[in-house]
């Protein structure tokens, strides 16, 4: 979620530069982080800030327009050689905020000339990619500038090729889509973007990101959905420019317009949760207090409520207690409920003794019996009660049988 | 329960060991003739002891005509049937007076409810006139015929057997009417033993005709009256008014349990205890009366009936709410 503007809605995570056996690396966990320090990052750039919150996993990367003039977090942060960035623990919470550019291209902290192995590896073209792929990009780049050159291929790119989700592709897949096939997703046309450039001489790369552009209530959401890939070329003298050569057809802009009624309903439904956490977590401590007490005031006066309304329903049937026994009967009951208890017996208030017992051995209903002939039939010899008591405390605890 | 050994009761009257020792006798009775029911015919002579009339619900063909006839020559005293039909009028239970032209005067011919035992078959067959004039002698003993009381011989056991009201042909009984049974006992269907023996028992005659009587009257109304004396602690008293309490509160309920009902669930406790050889009540036998002595005298609310709340559940589960006094 980004409070505020932001100068290019492609917003990188992670750039690729080796393109091997068809498909881009390193992968994530392959990477080469260094730490970098917060300075390094411009946190106090001049420019529009906006304030970005991470309402899911990310898995710590921090996602930024490649001309970002700076970066502005608390979090430590750790960089690699294509410029992605990392929060230095990614399962702890981060907000980060983008500070706008002052004009377009602007080379930022994130804008890291390449060094001469790094320009190789730029330029670096596959075996088997289809020669003719070179001769095409050769022919529709001309002779210009380079940005004139790149933008001819962008343009052939956009033009003669479609933007679609089921392509089975044979062979080298980028070959058979800038010759043959022609329509594909948005990673096909950012990686034939990347590789085309190379092919005239241009180091470029890969970047897959989000394209920001839905807008709720004052702020953008990026959503899964807007998940996009395009190209970053190195132009020397201007420096790292982004290409996005997906036909305007392709960009999750179109895919997903605004969205419809039903789909921002359920989206405000699945964002339920993190929304609750971001607000939660942003509950001053004194107001925390105060509505912990207000919780605690609502909840016992619902409790009163219910236990005035029982009283009125249920005059005292489960609550009221009965006429005592006799105290020395009294003093064996809880003698022998007690007994019973650590012998790992159950005794529920509304059952009886003997129902409770109905599996116990022998003293226990022996017990039982005389107790309700003197609890009940009121007449006995007490006497006989102690030892009966007796023999059950000598049973050994937390064995019934 | 039935560790409760009988030297445990102490005799009120001479002859009380021989009469308990009769009533066992016409368990047994009835036992040989009703099978794998021991429950359901200890029940019935609670509500005999108890000095309440029984009520045998169940489908047709479960035994319900034969206990009640059973029970009727096992004591002996004067046993009446009467079949009850949707023509049937009050005169023809409770009895009428004739003209006699000899001496210009009326003579009262009694009524098949003049007896000691009276089967009343298949209740809810006959109209709701007929089934109140049974009313007042159910719960009076008397019967009142052209204005004048007469008194019914004693004891006086109704034992009165209906189909499940929800049954094609019938006219359910009024809650008043449903009050004045001590207990509403159910057959259901035996297991699959006693079922088979009851196939063997009859092959040549029915072991009903091999009864014999083992009570008479005068015993019975002994016992009758030494139910009354076995001893009720306050506390259980408090349970047993607790429990019908508790079914007055109920949402679920149009209408909850008479003090009739408390007072037929004292005295059908004291005549539990009395049959298990005890003179005085546990909490016990009232929570093993509870069931068949309050569940007929509850109606539903509709709204509950419809959510398929049952009686004996609400019952149930007053026996699991409300605690027990120690």
């Amino acid at each position: 979620m980004i409070d505020g503007d932001l100068s290019d809605p492609h917003l990188r995570a992670i750039a690729f530069a080796r393109y091997e056996n068809s498909s881009w690396r390193p992968v994530l966990r392959e990477r080469d982080f260094q730490s970098v320090s917060r300075e390094d990052l411009h946190p106090n750039a001049p420019g529009a800030r906006s304030a970005v919150t991470v309402l899911t996993d990310t898995g710590g990367l921090i996602m930024a327009p490649l001309d970002s003039a700076g970066i502005d977090t608390d979090a430590s942060i750790d960089r690699d050689d294509q410029s992605v960035l990392q929060a230095h623990d990614p399962q702890a919470d981060f907000a980060y905020t983008l500070i706008a550019p002052p004009h377009l291209a602007f080379q930022g902290p994130l804008c890291i000339a390449p060094a001469e192995a790094e320009r190789r590896l730029l330029l670096a073209i596959p075996p088997d990619l289809d020669p003719r792929v070179t001769e095409l990009a050769r022919r529709v780049a001309g002779t210009g500038s380079a940005i004139a050159r790149l933008t001819g291929i962008a343009g052939e790119l956009r033009e003669h090729h479609s933007y679609s989700l089921s392509f089975i592709p044979q062979g080298d897949p980028i070959s058979d889509f800038i010759l043959n096939h022609r329509s594909a997703h948005c990673e096909y046309f950012a990686s034939a973007m990347v590789l085309m450039s190379r092919a005239i001489g241009i180091p470029a790369r890969f970047v897959t990101g989000y394209y920001a552009h839905e807008r709720e209530s004052g702020e953008i959401v990026v959503r899964g959905r807007d998940a996009h890939a395009w190209a970053e070329a190195w132009i020397d003298g201007t420096g790292w420019v982004t290409i996005d050569a997906t036909p305007s057809s392709g960009t999750p802009e179109a895919l997903c317009p605004t969205p419809s009624r039903w789909t921002r309903w359920s989206d405000a439904v699945s964002d339920l949760p993190r929304r609750l956490r971001q607000w939660l977590s942003s509950i001053r401590r004194a107001d925390f207090w105060r509505l912990a007490l207000a919780a605690i005031i609502l909840f016992t006066l619902y409790k009163l409520m219910r236990s005035l309304r029982g009283r009125r329903t249920r005059p005292g049937l489960v609550s009221r207690k009965y006429a005592d026994a006799p105290p020395n009967l009294a003093a064996a009951a809880r003698r022998f409920e007690r007994a019973v208890r650590r012998r790992g017996m159950a005794l529920h208030p509304s059952r009886t003794w003997r129902e409770s017992l109905a599996c116990a051995p022998q003293p226990y209903h022996d017990f039982v019996q005389f107790y309700d002939t003197l609890r009940f039939g009121g007449a006995g010899e007490p006497g006989r009660l102690q030892e009966l008591l007796a023999r059950i405390e000598q049973e050994p605890r937390n064995s019934p049988k | 329960m039935n560790r409760e050994s009988p030297e445990h009761f102490t005799p009120q009257t001479p002859d009380a060991p021989a009469a308990l020792d009769s009533l066992r006798g016409l368990e047994t009775n009835l036992a040989s003739v009703i099978r794998g029911k021991p429950q359901s015919i200890r029940l019935l002579l609670i509500s005999l002891l108890a000095g309440g009339h029984a009520l045998l619900e169940d489908v047709p063909g479960t035994g319900k005509t034969t206990l009640a006839k059973s029970l009727a020559r096992s004591i002996n005293g004067i046993f009446r049937r009467v079949q009850f039909t949707p023509d049937l009028l009050p005169a023809d239970i409770t009895g009428s007076s004739f003209y006699k032209p000899q001496d210009g005067s009326f003579e009262f011919r009694e009524g098949p409810v003049f007896t000691n035992i009276l089967l009343a078959d298949e209740i809810n067959r006959t109209s709701p006139r007929t089934q109140s004039a049974l009313l007042e002698v159910m719960s009076e003993a008397q019967a009142t015929v052209d204005g004048k009381r007469r008194d019914l011989p004693r004891p006086f056991f109704v034992i009165a057997t209906q189909n499940p009201s929800d049954y094609h042909g019938t006219y359910p009984l009024p809650e008043a009417q449903l009050d004045r049974f001590a207990l509403r006992i159910t057959l259901g269907y035996p297991d699959h033993e006693s079922e088979m023996q009851v196939l063997f028992s009859q092959r040549e005659h029915h072991p009903f005709d091999d009864l014999k009587p083992v009570v008479t009257c005068d015993q019975i109304i002994a016992l009758q009256n030494r139910v009354k004396l076995v001893r009720v602690d306050p506390a259980v008293a408090d349970y047993v008014v607790r429990l019908t309490a508790w079914t007055r509160t109920d949402t679920r309920l149009r209408l909850g349990v008479s003090p009739r009902g408390s007072l037929a669930l004292y005295r059908t406790a004291q005549a539990s205890a009395m049959l298990q050889g005890r003179d005085f009540v546990t909490p016990d036998d009232v929570r093993s009366m509870a069931a068949s002595v309050l569940s007929h005298r509850v109606v539903l609310e509709t709204k509950a009936k419809y959510a398929g709340q049952r009686t004996d559940q609400i019952i149930a589960e007053a026996l699991e709410k409300i605690p027990v006094p120690r």
